[in-house]
């Protein structure tokens, strides 16, 4: 490798790891509904254009283009009918677009329940020429909450949690029997030892706590509206911003 | 100051609070309270049910515990020097938590010492 090469290969490097969910998120899910919400949540956080590389086990991985929240065009591994897709420019114009997107992603990750998505620089120009569809249009075109499970109205909780924004280190979303979560693989981990409910007060009603955790500082939520409940993990000494946001979105 | 001094001067400092108690929350008992009506005894068991059930939770690793409902504004901190006694806050909904949090931090360790 020459030396402008490899300064370039470098630059690259450093310029990726600098991008949020540059070292990979892991998605998780109880249904393909619920893990398609998780992946429609990571397309609504990309604002600048991205790649989003996102792989199932056993090798199936599907390659986003993103910006402004919309999805572009997309390359993988769904194959047969769904070929048409590949690369195709996405614009969310054509009715029968969600629907073809749907079947897509359910030919490479229908039985799938765990994922993991990683960002990468999109390599190529975008603008106005290239129009996409938007995590929300594929969401409500799919029934889905933004973020959250099917069938949960999650309007509030999808709130607040774009408010939360990048403090997010991982997330998981609770509607009825149905989870749906995402973020850095060892802040995953850390909220499977805590339990939502018992974090919240009795009831059905909107409330939010927070605790602030010795070790490290770090702050776990769990906040509740509408029927769905939202456990985070969030950046050391957030709790006092988290209730802010929280009153904020609960007006 | 007593322990007692040290909450009364904390409901002085923070506006809004409406309860100060510091609890040992692992046995159960209320060591001292102020407020601005006195709460009938099953409020101050429940802040020690509370306190043990928050700061228990996350393996109890949990050093503050913050809870808004359209209530209330909860406050509980995990005195440094003792684990098991605990300072709680009770302020109104719109209550402002980063003052409220400073101000607990800064009593709760006083209580221990």
């Amino acid at each position: 490798m020459s030396g402008k090469a490899h300064l370039e290969a470098k630059l690259a490097a450093v310029a990726e790891a600098g991008m949020p969910g540059a070292k990979g998120r892991a998605l998780r899910g109880d249904s393909h509904a619920a893990l398609m919400a998780a992946v429609l949540r990571e397309i609504d956080t990309l604002v600048l254009p991205r790649t989003l590389t996102i792989d199932a086990a056993g090798g199936r991985r599907i390659r986003c283009e993103v910006t402004g929240r919309r999805l572009l065009r997309v390359y993988g591994d769904a194959g047969g009918a769904h070929q048409a897709l590949e690369g195709r420019d996405l614009d969310g114009g054509d009715p029968a677009l969600a629907g073809e997107l749907g079947a897509y992603f359910e030919a490479a990750f229908g039985e799938a329940r765990a994922l993991h998505a990683r960002v990468g620089p999109l390599e190529r120009e975008v603008g106005p020429a290239d129009p996409g569809i938007s995590a929300s249009a594929l969401a409500d075109a799919w029934g889905l909450a933004l973020a959250g499970p099917a069938g949960a109205d999650g309007a509030v909780i999808d709130s607040y949690l774009a408010e939360l924004g990048e403090a997010t280190q991982a997330w998981r979303l609770i509607g009825g029997e149905e989870s749906a979560s995402a973020g850095e693989s060892e802040a995953l981990d850390r909220l499977d030892g805590v339990e939502a409910d018992a974090l919240l007060p009795p009831g059905d009603g909107a409330a939010m706590t927070a605790l602030s955790l010795a070790e490290g500082g770090d702050t776990v939520i769990a906040a509740r509206a509408d029927g769905m409940t939202l456990l985070a993990a969030l950046a050391p000494g957030s709790a006092a911003r988290a209730a802010g946001l929280w009153r904020r979105v609960t007006g | 100051m007593t322990a007692m001094e040290e909450l009364v001067a904390l409901r002085k400092r923070a506006d809004g609070v409406e309860t100060a108690a510091f609890v040992d929350h692992a046995s159960g008992t209320v060591l001292c309270a102020s407020a601005a009506i006195d709460p009938p005894q099953e409020r101050l068991d429940a802040f020690c049910a509370q306190a043990a059930e928050l700061l228990g939770s996350a393996g109890g690793k949990a050093e503050m515990a913050l809870r808004l409902t359209s209530l209330e504004t909860l406050l509980i901190f995990r005195a440094p020097a003792s684990p098991d006694e605990a300072l709680c806050l009770v302020a109104a909904p719109g209550a402002d938590v980063a003052a409220l949090e400073a101000e607990g931090r800064a009593t709760a360790a006083a209580l221990a010492r």
